[in-house]
């Protein structure tokens, strides 16, 4: 539950500097990083509403990047053994084509450069949502050890 | 029957995909505008500031584009005389902003409301939306140039096509040798002038114009200047690579026309 309020709170956070400052794509590295590291079904429903508070702040239609974000999920979920592997070519690969779509579908008219730049930015997101997992985890099976 | 757990993970994930759509198409007639309403309101402010934020720490980072009022309010130490100041030169400029405005060529009948850029990515994000009573395809200008058109609005927002779109198409006409052509958008960065006659005369620094023909934007107003102009007896139309006359990335406020 913490878990999900802190990503919240960082969504709202990212989204925010995504729709004035920030010409990086933030937001869908996270999702593709909770993706990756997800474990529980109930990700699923936090990936739905990641993508619903994400329309509304970037002024997009309601619903899209929801649709995009729980595909996104659904073909990494498919192919989880190569990610388990910690096969960094096929973490690269997949953020490429999952932001070039994202690029695509939303119309944001990036260049091929600007996502590459932007897809490498996933070996510094992933790393942290991991370890924010795996802190809040470990935090919550020490209180049940209690 | 027997489900799996990764069945069950799969029909969730179907349910909320099909929720989504729904939601989609529901936003799409505008059933759902309330909540992009709601967190505009909310938003909006946030968003603007950061964006004037990070246009003043762009200009600070230039020492030629480097404001020195600003610099001075830097040194002062007083946070209230900083925060006063900083009210009085926004306020300045939206005067002078205003002022100008007014004494541009353009017809006195226009309905103006002036807005505040929000965003620039393709398009500009502007803070004002339908509640203050803008539409699909107002044009938006600022003096006599124009920035673009509206193409989608929301309740506290709008998105701007700026004429450097790849889906930008105006109809235009050469100031001076008043030859027609289209302006069409390049690489979100450049400007061409298309479709001129090769028996028409285009000369550089001509500026390029709206001719008002297209019931979209008013006449006259300027669009860009003629760059180069490139002619080849063999083709059945000349081309005029354009100039822009204002720069996107430093605009913070514009106007919109509301009644055309």
């Amino acid at each position: 539950m913490i878990k999900n309020i802190l990503i919240i709170a960082f969504i709202l956070i990212f989204s925010t500097l995504e729709s004035s400052v920030l010409p990086v794509l933030i937001v869908p590295l996270i999702v593709i990083s909770i993706s990756i590291i997800s474990h529980a079904k109930s990700d699923q429903l936090l990936i739905f509403f990641i993508g619903l508070i994400y329309d509304l702040i970037l002024v997009n239609p309601l619903g899209l990047s929801s649709i995009i974000f729980l595909l996104s999920y659904l073909l990494i979920n498919i192919y989880r053994k190569k990610f388990q592997q910690k096969n960094y070519l096929y973490v690269f690969i997949f953020t490429f084509i999952i932001l070039f779509s994202f690029n695509y579908l939303e119309n944001l008219q990036k260049t091929s450069l600007q996502i590459f730049l932007n897809t490498l930015l996933i070996f510094i997101i992933l790393p942290i949502i991991y370890l924010l997992d795996n802190y809040l985890t470990k935090k919550n099976s020490y209180k049940i050890n209690l | 029957m027997v489900f799996s757990q990764s069945d069950n993970k799969n029909t969730q994930l179907i349910i909320l995909v099909i929720i989504s759509l729904f939601i989609y198409v529901f936003d799409r007639n505008n059933y759902l505008s309330f909540l992009h309403q709601f967190v505009q309101i909310n938003f909006n402010p946030i968003k603007k500031n950061l964006y004037n934020t990070s246009q003043t720490q762009k200009n600070n980072l230039n020492p030629y584009l480097a404001d020195n009022d600003f610099i001075n309010k830097l040194q002062a130490k007083d946070t209230a005389v900083k925060l006063l100041n900083k009210k009085i030169t926004e306020l300045t400029k939206e005067n002078i902003l205003l002022k100008e405005q007014l004494n541009s060529p353009l017809p006195a009948d226009l309905s103006l409301l002036l807005a505040n850029i929000l965003n620039f990515d393709r398009y500009l994000v502007i803070d004002k939306g339908s509640l203050d009573g803008v539409k699909k395809d107002n044009p938006v200008i600022l003096d006599d140039l124009l920035i673009g058109k509206i193409i989608s609005v929301s309740a506290k927002s709008s998105k701007v096509i700026l004429p450097t779109d790849p889906d930008s198409k105006i109809q235009a006409i050469d100031q001076i040798s008043g030859a027609k052509g289209i302006v069409a958008g390049k690489f979100q960065t450049e400007l061409v002038f298309d479709k001129v006659l090769l028996k028409e005369q285009l000369k550089k620094d001509d500026l390029i114009i709206t001719t008002g023909q297209e019931q979209i934007f008013p006449p006259n107003l300027i669009i860009a200047e003629i760059k180069m102009v490139n002619k080849k007896e063999s083709d059945i139309f000349q081309t005029a690579d354009l100039s822009l006359l204002v720069d996107y990335e430093k605009l913070s406020k514009v106007f919109i026309i509301l009644n055309k």
